[in-house]
């Protein structure tokens, strides 16, 4: 064991997710392989295997959709199943054989479209394939369950005994819905889609390679290829020089190629370090070790397909494309042209003077490089010439917008009193006309959230109760008011009030009495008049009461008071005379109640002891 | 904590690549940061063995053990190969199992140095004596027939010396040591300043350079 002090170190992850990252590396590297090196050769036969395998697979589908007469539906079928390889990133060997057989068992496209995405989810559910997961649905459909059960999905027996496919497809669905999207979106989904993508770029490559060679050669099928291409040596020179027409006319495929490499250095945090400087110095290794060594020279004359030698030189333009597609296809005529110089001497090459070609290739390597050098030089200038003219644009597109009448109305509507709205509208208006992004996306979020905020306030103004209005019943108060008052004038106004004249015969039993107004003389009656106004209310009020009663029969009453005679216990000690005046308004018996007890008061407090005492003690 | 550099290992490789010249500059300057301390302990390297029967003579390596396996005998000191074998490299290590690939570290490589080095480090007066019955390929035990072995072994080898805490990797006992780590504790992290300055300027240079272009663009 060695002692050490690390001085700097790099974190390069642990070995629980070193797995991973190994799957993009080696994605990476069998991509950049096709341009470093040895990797060429190997990309450029992988890809036209790739592509004939893939045609093979499917003139085998289209043959089974025509036997069971769905010929009609082959393009739909194919764009479905593109669609779902994209989606999920299921290689088209796993995903055709799938849909077939579903397509075979139940003779619906619906049917099997949508068994296939059942069957997506149950393989990324159970990590198994995809065209496993199909078989066991379409042995289902068809009636026998047991692949199905096999799998584990914890469907019941009884469901899988009952033989309802729709039951048990029900049940499959819920326990696996969504598992295929989910699996997609980890990490090794992820890898998965970029690695069908780059396959999909790689069956496209190899498309337009032997759409190439058959160009080249003016065959119209492979077979007719192959005996062209027995005598291909004859014609390999012309041949190579019809690379740079190939590449103009597959720069849509070598672009897409190069997306998908770039799209994996990334992965591979590679991208930071590709510089220009570093693809120039490995397109040319490239060139020099893969395109020009004298053993692919030598493969031109004995390979029988001589295929090799040609998709050497489609990559090695490939490596040149790297750091420039745009300005390569820009000038797809100069690339041209440089691999014809590259190529002009591929009379001798076919000759088979090896040593002579490896010279030229050395000579041809250094020329490519310096033409590299050069179109590098040359989409810089570009791009700087374009990024000038991008900022003049910005300028003058600044400057036009001082005259420009909708911001100048928008502008001076800013200057009025608005409400924080009216100014949000506004001055996202001008952003949108001045096409500032990013302050247009703040300001329309802010209002928004404005609008947000405004709306809830609305609505809860919306929402309240009715306020309680205090005066509201005022009104009625008033009227019931007004309504008693006349009420009671209307009773005050019918009653005409008599004039009652009240005599009260006081009983003396002292000594002669005066007269009650009078002074004195013994033992008279006087009659007082007691002016009277109101309505007994009722209640028998003792003699009052009677006493009104009576006045209101013979309008003169005559009261006899039959005083008691426990005033004589002082007899010595009072008048004789006893007068009763009674005054106010007196509407009721008991207001003339009232004053005669007042009276009585006021005379006991005159000196009535007894009767003071009397009343506080409440008999 | 060590300085955990960011995208290292493909920084040295790009210059390696793209800027061979400032490659070695750069290698220059971790030779200065990093020399320093592997001279001092270099020094540090008695020329004898501080036990007189653990000095180097010729031997065989290895035995036999009663079940034939081939096992390796304790080693002996040999003060020029534990001096030769102290250094510093820039060639990424293995990465740990934390994760970290050290890219630029001293290293003190010959068994019997990183026995000097470390002795006594874990257990203070030796490891735990079990005497010949022990299993010879178990590592935490003494197996000599003096149970004091252990002991009078660290102590003849003299004091540990607690290196730079801050500007490592490690901790604690960790960063003890008599060569490296006392050389280390003595630089009080000079040497690693240095040393990541010379980083930090090198990548200040070569992106002056514009070698590096984003991918997006």
């Amino acid at each position: 064991m060695s002692i050490v002090i690390d001085i700097a170190a790099q974190f390069t992850g642990k070995k629980a997710f070193t797995q991973a990252e190994n799957a993009a590396d080696k994605l990476a590297r069998n991509v950049k392989q096709a341009l470093i090196g040895v990797g060429v050769t190997a990309f450029a036969k992988s890809a036209i295997s790739a592509f004939a395998a893939q045609e093979k697979q499917l003139a085998v589908f289209k043959n089974s959709l025509r036997s069971i007469g769905f010929e009609f539906a082959t393009s739909d079928s194919l764009a479905f199943l593109n669609s779902l390889k994209l989606q999920f990133g299921v290689a088209d060997e796993q995903l055709i054989p799938a849909y077939e057989k579903l397509l075979t068992s139940t003779r619906s496209l619906a049917a099997s479209q949508n068994l296939t995405n059942i069957a997506l989810d149950i393989a990324a559910r159970q990590n198994i394939t995809v065209t496993e997961a199909a078989d066991a649905l379409s042995k289902a459909y068809l009636g026998n369950t047991r692949s199905l059960g096999a799998l584990g999905l914890g469907i019941s027996k009884t469901t899988l005994a009952s033989g309802d496919f729709a039951k048990i497809l029900k049940e499959v669905t819920l326990v696996t819905k969504g598992a295929a999207s989910a699996a997609a979106t980890t990490f090794a989904g992820k890898l998965a889609k970029l690695k069908v993508a780059a396959d999909s770029a790689k069956e496209s490559i190899g498309a337009g390679l032997v759409e190439a060679i058959m160009r080249i050669s003016g065959a119209t099928d492979i077979d007719q290829l192959q005996t062209k291409i027995i005598n291909f040596g004859e014609s390999t020179s012309q041949a190579l020089i019809r690379i740079g027409q190939l590449i103009r006319d597959n720069i849509v495929l070598v672009k897409s190629f190069a997306a998908v490499l770039l799209a994996a250095f990334t992965i591979n945090k590679i991208a930071a370090f590709i510089t220009a400087l570093g693809t120039i110095v490995k397109t040319v290794k490239t060139l020099r070790n893969a395109l020009l060594a004298s053993a692919i020279a030598r493969n031109f004359l004995f390979s029988p397909l001589g295929a090799a030698a040609m998709t050497a030189g489609m990559f090695a333009a490939i490596g040149l494309m790297i750091k420039g597609v745009d300005a390569i296809s820009e000038s797809a005529t100069k690339a041209t042209n440089n691999l014809q110089s590259m190529f002009a001497a591929g009379g001798s090459m076919a000759g088979g003077d090896q040593g002579g070609a490896a010279k030229f290739a050395e000579g041809a390597a250094a020329r490519a490089a310096k033409e590299a050098k050069a179109a590098a030089l040359a989409q810089l200038k570009a791009t700087n010439a374009q990024t000038k003219a991008i900022k003049d644009q910005a300028k003058l597109k600044k400057a036009s917008g001082l005259l420009d009448m909708e911001q100048i109305q928008i502008m001076a509507a800013l200057q009025n009193q608005l409400t924080e709205d009216e100014k949000l509208r506004l001055s996202l208006q001008l952003a949108l006309l001045t096409e500032n992004a990013a302050e247009a996306d703040r300001l329309s979020n802010q209002l928004a959230l404005s609008q947000l905020q405004t709306t809830g306030l609305a609505n809860a103004i919306k929402n309240l109760p009715p306020a309680l209005n205090p005066l509201q019943d005022y009104p009625s108060y008033i009227n019931k008011a007004i309504t008693d008052i006349s009420l009671i004038q209307d009773a005050l106004n019918k009653l005409k009030a008599p004039v009652l004249t009240v005599q009260v015969n006081t009983v003396n039993t002292g000594g002669g009495g005066g007269g009650i107004s009078g002074g004195g003389g013994g033992g008279g009656s006087p009659i007082v008049p007691v002016p009277f106004a109101g309505i007994p209310l009722g209640g028998d009020i003792g003699g009052a009461a009677k006493a009104l009663e009576y006045a209101a029969k013979k309008n003169q009453v005559t009261l006899n008071t039959q005083m008691p005679d426990w005033q004589s216990y002082r007899a010595g000690e009072r008048e004789t005379k006893v007068t009763v005046n009674v005054q106010g308004n007196v509407i009721s018996n008991r207001d003339l109640t009232d004053s005669l007890r007042m009276g009585l008061l006021d005379s006991s407090a005159s000196g009535s002891f007894t009767l003071s005492n009397r009343a506080t003690r409440g008999d | 904590m060590p300085a955990e550099i960011k995208g290292l290992i493909e920084f040295k490789k790009a210059l390696n690549d793209y800027d061979p010249t400032l490659a070695a500059q750069l290698d220059d300057q971790m030779a200065i940061a990093l020399g320093g301390i592997v001279k001092k302990a270099q020094n540090y390297v008695p020329s004898s063995s501080p036990l007189g029967n653990w000095n180097y003579r010729r031997r065989s390596e290895f035995y036999f053990d009663a079940q034939g396996n081939r096992l390796r005998k304790f080693p002996l000191f040999n003060s020029a190969t534990v001096s030769k074998e102290i250094k510093y490299s820039s060639t990424p290590r293995r990465t740990n199992k934390r994760g970290f690939k050290a890219v630029y570290y001293i290293i003190n490589k010959s068994a019997a140095g990183a026995i000097y080095e470390t002795a006594g480090r874990k257990n203070p007066s030796g490891q735990p004596w079990v005497g010949r019955k022990g299993d010879p390929r178990q590592k935490d035990i003494s197996r000599s027939n003096n149970p004091q072995a252990g002991s009078d072994f660290i102590q003849a080898m003299g004091e540990l010396k607690q290196g730079n805490i801050e500007s490592s990797t490690k901790r604690g006992r960790y960063m003890k040591g008599r060569l490296i780590f006392r050389a280390w504790a003595e630089d009080g992290g000079k040497a690693n300043a240095a040393a990541l300055t010379a980083i930090y300027n090198a990548n200040e240079q070569f992106k002056k350079k514009q070698y590096f272009r984003k991918v997006s663009q």
